[in-house]
């Protein structure tokens, strides 16, 4: 082999290149991290990939369902037994969400073995999650479809249970 | 540099997350390139290639033009060729280069430019070569940077550019044309 041919294998090297499904997904993690958040070196990556998620996508959604259900009954004690079920039920769940969410943070910021695979898993999981609360949140005011909203909330504490056990 | 990086840099440096994703369609491949060859393992060079781009990103502000001549992807190449070795210091198995070569191909049955035999051979050359070899091979050859431009990413002069490239070729020829087929394929 001379030096022609060598210098020609190497420019052919040049068709190496990364998968776009990872390129994306790569590229995707690092412009959603506020840079505030890169900032603070006492929390892992993982964790403020998801402190970042949890701020502008979670906490927006999932206490507010609670109070509009709650508000927009306003007499708790006098609604109807089936209502006032509905209403405690989205406490409880509520609670639950709130602790599986602190469950996650805690998995986040003590993994570090994570890898790209399965934070893109999580996050499409805590999107999807997010998308629920959303939109029990958007029919959680209308009387009628609080059972609807319930169920939402419900598939969205499920989804968050599956990311538990995607980290443990 | 090239045309209107300036202020793609500067807007980056200044918190605009767009401009940086500019800049990480421009220079992800060529990262990615650089560290695959030196790791010679897809999802090692993924996952490196990932964390040079999130320390670029957070580390942006300390980018600094030095007059007309300073260059982002110099700046870039120097992340990455630290967590390269920061990548092989924190390993607790090395593996030996045949190992690798076989994860790598099990990785890879997508890869069909590297049905070509000089190819994988070159690129598996490639990977017995000193780091500082493999640096300049792939910054000079493959992405086609000046050796002034490979002098600042590596932080040496321009004559010590000219020698590990002359040796690396030399080197490089020396096992293409005397491979042992076992050693190589």
């Amino acid at each position: 082999m001379n030096d022609k041919d060598l210098i020609n294998n190497l420019k052919e090297l040049r068709a190496i290149e990364p998968d776009a499904e990872y390129s994306n997904r790569s590229r995707f993690l690092i412009l959603s991290l506020k840079k505030d958040f890169l900032k603070n070196e006492k929390i892992s990556f993982y964790g403020r990939l998801f402190n970042n998620f949890y701020l502008t996508r979670l906490a927006p959604s999932f206490g507010i369902i609670v109070t509009i259900i709650a508000v927009g009954y306003m007499a708790f004690y006098h609604l109807p037994t089936q209502q006032r079920r509905l209403v405690a039920e989205a406490n409880e769940m509520n609670a639950e969400i709130q602790i599986k969410l602190n469950d996650i943070q805690y998995y986040l910021d003590n993994n570090s073995e994570i890898n790209l695979s399965d934070i893109a898993t999580i996050i499409n999981l805590l999107q999807k999650s997010a998308e629920e609360l959303d939109e029990a949140k958007n029919i959680s005011s209308d009387k009628e479809n609080i059972e609807s909203a319930i169920i939402k909330i419900k598939n969205a504490q499920e989804t968050l249970q599956e990311i538990n056990e995607l980290l443990k | 540099m090239l045309d209107g990086e300036e202020q793609l840099i500067k807007n980056a440096i200044s918190g605009e997350a767009s401009a940086f994703g500019l800049l990480y369609d421009r220079y992800q491949p060529k990262i990615y390139r650089f560290i695959y060859l030196k790791v010679s393992h897809r999802e090692e060079a993924e996952d490196l290639t990932h964390q040079v781009f999130l320390s670029a990103w957070e580390k942006i502000e300390n980018f600094q033009f030095k007059e007309n001549s300073s260059y982002f992807s110099g700046w870039l190449y120097q992340i990455a060729r630290n967590k390269v070795i920061d990548h092989y210091r924190t390993r607790k198995n090395n593996l030996d280069i045949s190992k690798i070569q076989v994860i790598d191909e099990k990785n890879r049955p997508e890869n069909t430019f590297e049905n070509n035999l000089n190819i994988k051979e070159t690129r598996q050359a490639i990977s017995l070569l000193n780091p500082n070899e493999q640096d300049v091979i792939i910054m000079r050859f493959i992405e086609e940077l000046s050796p002034k431009e490979i002098s600042k990413a590596l932080g040496k002069s321009e004559v010590s550019i000219r020698i590990i490239q002359y040796r690396a070729i030399k080197k490089l020829k020396n096992i293409l044309n005397n491979k042992p087929k076992s050693v190589i394929l």
